[in-house]
């Protein structure tokens, strides 16, 4: 298991490979696992605590 | 569903309206209810507030303010789970990194936008459909000095 809803189950084994099947509930939103991590972590980059100052930013004009 | 959001966001006007996020974001699933609030003088972005102790905050931008070309698909779960009849229902938030003030650095993620319900205000972090045609990392603005031509 992991956490409380998401089952992992193996649905198939061979000599040289095992297969994995998660198990989630519908309405959870399961993506692949690298682009999940890349959007987590820009997530956490892009995190900021909740009396840091408004940042500046400035978009370059369009000419 | 295919969205090119070219209408800007009434929730950035009404006052303190109140976003709702079921499952949070990625990596932040605790934070279920936002404001959303500009930035007075850094106009077109504002701040995604999360309600609650200890708030959390994100800049976000519209993309129609700030892209041109960003034609988003939307899986079919995720059209359904935030119930949009149609594009002109979808509300698009794009999450921005600051990654260094000055010189400025500013990306942002355009794979993993927020998508708002306008009527409901019932809103997901999703992974777009189409995520091999854009970045996670997409510049807007890149003041640094580049070695080289």
């Amino acid at each position: 298991m992991i956490g409380d809803s998401i089952e992992v189950c193996i649905t198939r084994i061979e000599s040289e490979s095992v297969k994995i099947g998660i198990v989630a509930p519908r309405e959870l939103p399961v993506f692949r696992d690298e682009v999940y991590r890349k959007i987590r972590e820009s997530n956490l980059n892009a995190a900021r605590q909740g009396d840091a100052p408004f940042p500046q930013i400035r978009l370059p004009r369009r000419e | 569903m295919k969205i090119q959001s070219e209408v800007s966001s009434p929730v950035a006007s009404a006052q303190k309206s109140i976003l709702h996020l079921p499952f949070g974001l990625i990596g932040f699933r605790h934070l279920t209810h936002f404001e959303v609030e500009p930035i007075e003088g850094s106009e077109p972005f504002q701040i995604l507030r999360s309600i609650g102790e200890n708030p959390m905050e994100f800049v976000v931008v519209e993309p129609v303010h700030a892209l041109e070309n960003y034609q988003i698909t939307l899986r079919d779960e995720d059209v359904e789970s935030l119930r949009l009849a149609g594009q002109e229902d979808a509300l698009v938030f794009n999450i921005v990194v600051i990654h260094s003030h000055d010189p400025q650095h500013v990306t942002v993620n355009l794979v993993g936008p927020i998508i708002v319900n306008r009527l409901t205000l019932l809103g997901q972090q999703v992974l777009i459909a189409n995520s091999a045609d854009f970045s996670i990392e997409h510049v807007l603005v890149d003041q640094r000095p580049h070695q080289g031509s």
